[in-house]
């Protein structure tokens, strides 16, 4: 698992929505399936509360669609335009990491 | 366990309460809910309430929410034959001349935003009207027109008025304010029917990624425009009428709306990658 926070104490990513659709880009998953993998791939920890407020939200904007279930746990599915908006939502993180990595460069700290 | 759903709304609980339980079944696997999950849920059940409370404003607030831009729309037209009727003092001689010249440049960039969202999107217009798509939007377009020529004839008879410094008549303040009055809020209707003409029509186009995206990006420009030539005509305005009150909100106003011209537009690119990226992610 990742871990919770890095050296130095600054923030990580970790904005409900956007780990959620990052999770969903691998298959569809109902929510402790998300929790756990959020937790493994980001080492963030989401309660039930921020992920239902995330699932809300976003099934509200159509990035995410629940698929039919026979029992309680109901999975989610990412969507077209939630694919799209993760992947400029990445591209707009790699294009700050690209930039702080070769600011970094200069300063003689390499980061590969 | 199912107390925890209290703090959420009711229509939140019969959509996604069971599912929500079985997550926090999970998470706790036998254990008890601790305190902080608990505070937890219960945050974000009131977060969901106060969301709810957002979503669920009157009709009447949201319509007049939606008025908001064709109505300082409206103001800014009325005000403006106002305005240019008027002799600024020697004092502020250069000053009213500056804001004019701003606003006209507004103007005229606003309009050319305007013009550039019609021409991108003709050819998708003519298509759909060889399709036989007029009946369509005939009804709207029809009230846009009416209300334009409505506006136009009210317009033309404020310019013929004699202006606010001329000599005047017995009943010219009642005429005039009338006439004012009802060209601003001609004005403010006439481009709230096009702008949702324009909608209806947008809606049966066929409009590739990028014209969309355009559209998105132009739409922007042409509500950026219109938000900022209102401070600078309140300026003009306050100018003119040697108004320090008029002026120091005139120029707050535009301060707070060079603040806010960029947001609005970072936030309308942002929407045009997404339908680029969209449309890219469907092929």
């Amino acid at each position: 698992m990742a871990p919770k926070r890095p050296p130095g104490g600054l923030r990580r990513e970790n904005d409900p929505p956007l780990l959620i659709l990052v999770s969903l880009a691998d298959g569809p998953k109902h929510g402790h399936a998300l929790a756990k993998d959020i937790g493994e791939f980001a080492g963030v920890t989401l309660g039930p509360g921020a992920l239902y407020g995330a699932i809300t939200r976003l099934e509200e904007r159509g990035l995410i669609e629940p698929l039919a279930s026979e029992d309680r746990r109901r999975p989610y599915q990412i969507t077209t335009a939630g694919s799209a908006a993760l992947a400029v939502a990445l591209a707009d993180l790699r294009r700050i990491a690209n930039t702080g990595t070769a600011r970094l460069g200069r300063l003689g700290l390499d980061l590969a | 366990m199912r107390r925890l759903l209290r703090w959420y709304p009711r229509a939140w609980r019969e959509r996604y309460g069971e599912e929500f339980l079985a997550l926090v079944e999970d998470t706790l696997d036998g254990r008890r809910a601790g305190w902080r999950l608990r505070l937890g849920v219960a945050w974000s059940g009131l977060r969901e309430r106060g969301h709810q409370v957002l979503r669920s404003r009157p009709a009447w607030k949201r319509n007049l929410s939606g008025w908001d831009l064709f109505v300082r729309a409206g103001c800014l037209l009325g005000v403006s034959v106002d305005t240019a009727g008027r002799r600024p003092p020697a004092a502020g001689a250069w000053q009213a001349a500056t804001a004019a010249t701003v606003l006209t440049t507004l103007a005229a960039v606003t309009g050319a935003a305007i013009v550039a969202a019609g021409a991108v999107a003709w050819p998708p217009f003519v298509r759909f009207l060889r399709a036989g798509g007029w009946p369509v939007i005939r009804r709207r377009i029809t009230w846009a027109a009416l209300g334009s020529a409505a506006t136009t004839g009210v317009l033309i008879w404020l310019l013929l008025m004699p202006g606010p410094t001329a000599a005047r008549q017995p009943g010219w303040l009642t005429a005039y304010t009338l006439a004012f009055g009802l060209t601003t809020l001609l004005f403010a209707i006439t481009t709230r029917l096009w702008a949702t003409a324009v909608r209806m029509v947008k809606k049966h186009l066929d409009l590739a990624p990028r014209i969309r995206a355009a559209e998105t990006l132009l739409g922007a420009a042409v509500s950026a425009g219109i938000l900022t030539m209102v401070p600078v005509e309140i300026v003009w305005f306050g100018v003119v009428r040697s108004s320090a009150f008029w002026l120091a909100n005139g120029l707050a106003l535009l301060v707070a709306s060079f603040l806010a011209t960029p947001r609005t537009l970072r936030r309308a690119r942002r929407r045009a990658r997404w339908q680029l990226a969209a449309a890219a992610g469907g092929r």
